[in-house]
């Protein structure tokens, strides 16, 4: 594994390359049009393309990303960063999909629409956020290639949707054999699921596309995204939409990582369900409206503060059961730092709570701060690409 | 010339973690997570301090450390584990080895390989100085 020294000198490069946090954003083509893997059709086009963020642009989007690629593969989103000539480049889509019946009136007007799908021999898959307007067109709702962290185990296709909406994402390499790193859960704490699958399935189709993929854990990926000031010594909490994933790094070692498979997704539904809203209509109002450093002001509000609080407990008690029953942390002599990312991260006041509640709990090790990361949402795919540049030497 | 360190851990991040404290400490440090060819690593490196590392080692791999450790004449011996492991190093046979006890403290260990080695080559000193305080005398004949 490669060492502190050998991150800081990506995450330089990162920075000489401009960072990947957002000054401007700007929505650019995707580098759709690729063959994805074996079950995967061509993906035809894009119709809502995937957002960009880059700093620095040049304007010159018509040049392909190159080099060692960083992708975060979660439950709601996936997310790709890549340099791309003098700036980082990352671009998202949601990880979701819509199945309409092969028939061929249906594929001329996805075609012409310029929408994102890909055919089997019964349906056409559309993915990624054009998936979310044709489950919104037809009051319905988007089907999951991943649940709670990990391929859905009701989703058959869920694997060759992954590989449509990343062959959407990410060309395939210039050179056989590049370093792609990719985020994999932790075990889950107390919950199920295996990693060991996940990780193996995601491999192989990425080995396919002609890349060396390195898994990540996706805690580990936040502390090299985030605390190479601190050394790669502290807590990345990546609060997302399956589970939160946890790791306690020590000098850019994963000594101790975990997952609890609750975050943003539980929210929703168990908000949804208490005030009988639709999950869809809670997760908006969460991501547009709520404010957790004031009380809450409605039914709604009052119900997202609560499960809020009962996810933030989970994820200390959680630690700090880890924590004590562990022999592998080394004896650290100074204090160290917690920092947050992932979109369950983002509502105001969010870092606030997590800090006031992390006070009531009794933490094995000292804590310094709570940070929230620079850019939540692609705190993960810039890990990863640091990782990645890292192995790519 | 810098101190030269051999960790052998069969734990590899334990092992890792040590050697990344030891380089940032100035000390020249190599790590082996096999256990059983520790005598042919030893003979190859010539080090000046050995470090063996209990946790997560079977049985047999122990009385195996435990054997090389009474070989050991001149090189430093920093053993590591838990206290219950570590208690089998001890011994009226066994030479006289550093023993840290768990949880694992790189820093602390960086720390006992400079004092230990210091007070060894002060000695080292003190007795060549001897030495050639010896030999002058003897050509002065002022013995």
């Amino acid at each position: 594994m490669a060492d502190a020294k050998d991150y800081d000198n990506a995450q330089e490069e990162l920075s000489t390359l401009g960072g990947l946090h957002p000054t401007d954003k700007t929505a650019a083509s995707a580098a759709g049009g690729t063959e994805a893997g074996r079950q995967v059709k061509k993906p035809v086009a894009t119709l809502k393309n995937p957002i960009v963020n880059a700093e620095r642009g040049t304007g010159d989007d018509g040049d392909r990303p190159t080099g060692p690629v960083g992708l975060d593969i979660g439950t709601s989103h996936i997310v790709a960063a890549q340099n791309k000539r003098n700036y980082v480049h990352s671009v998202q889509d949601l990880n979701a999909f819509f199945t309409v019946p092969n028939e061929k009136f249906a594929k001329d007007i996805l075609s012409q629409k310029k929408i994102k799908f890909y055919e089997n021999a019964h349906e056409y898959y559309i993915i990624g956020s054009s998936a979310q307007s044709f489950a919104n067109m037809f009051n319905m709702n988007t089907r999951r290639p991943m649940k709670d962290g990990f391929l859905s185990q009701k989703e058959h296709v869920g694997l060759s949707v992954i590989e449509a909406i990343v062959g959407s994402l990410v060309q395939k390499p210039k050179n056989f054999g590049e370093v792609l790193c990719f985020s994999v859960p932790g075990e889950p704490f107390g919950g199920s699921g295996s990693i060991v699958y996940h990780e193996s399935v995601i491999k192989g189709f990425l080995e396919g596309s002609g890349y060396t993929p390195i898994p990540i854990n996706e805690g580990m990926a936040t502390v090299l995204s985030e605390l190479s000031d601190d050394d790669y010594t502290g807590i990345g909490i990546s609060m997302g939409g399956g589970m939160c994933n946890v790791c306690l790094s020590y000098l850019s070692f994963p000594v101790v990582t975990f997952s609890i498979q609750m975050a943003g997704d539980y929210i929703d539904a168990m908000v949804g369900k208490t005030v009988g809203e639709p999950a869809a209509r809670i997760k908006a109002i969460k991501e547009e409206e709520l404010d957790l450093s004031h009380g809450p002001k409605d039914r709604v509000s009052t119900a997202l503060h609560i499960f809020y609080d009962e996810i933030i407990l989970k994820l200390l008690d959680s630690l700090r059961r880890v924590i004590i029953s562990t022999d592998k942390i080394p004896k650290i002599s100074t204090p160290i730092p917690i920092v947050l990312s992932g979109g369950t991260a983002m509502p105001t006041g969010c870092k606030d709570k997590f800090e006031a509640m992390l006070k009531t709990i009794d933490m094995p090790v000292e804590i310094s701060e709570v940070r929230l990361a620079e850019d939540p949402l692609n705190t993960t795919a810039k890990g990863a690409l640091i990782m990645a540049m890292t192995e790519a030497g | 010339m810098s101190t030269r360190v051999l960790v052998f851990s069969a734990d590899e991040l334990r092992g890792k973690i040590i050697r990344k404290v030891l380089d940032r400490n100035g000390l020249e440090c190599m790590f082996f997570n096999r256990i059983l060819e520790t005598g042919d690593d030893i003979v190859q490196h010539s080090p000046d301090v050995v470090i063996v590392d209990t946790e997560s080692c079977y049985p047999e791999e122990i009385n195996h450390l435990r054997n090389i450790c009474q070989t050991l004449k001149h090189e430093v011996v920093i053993v590591l584990g838990r206290e219950t492991v570590i208690d089998r190093f001890k011994g009226p046979r066994m030479r006289k080895v550093l023993c840290l006890f768990d949880p694992l403290d790189p820093e602390l260990i960086a720390v006992k390989i400079k004092e230990t080695v210091s007070q060894k080559e002060k000695k080292g000193k003190l007795t060549g100085g001897d030495m050639l305080e010896k030999t002058l005398k003897h050509l002065l004949h002022l013995n």
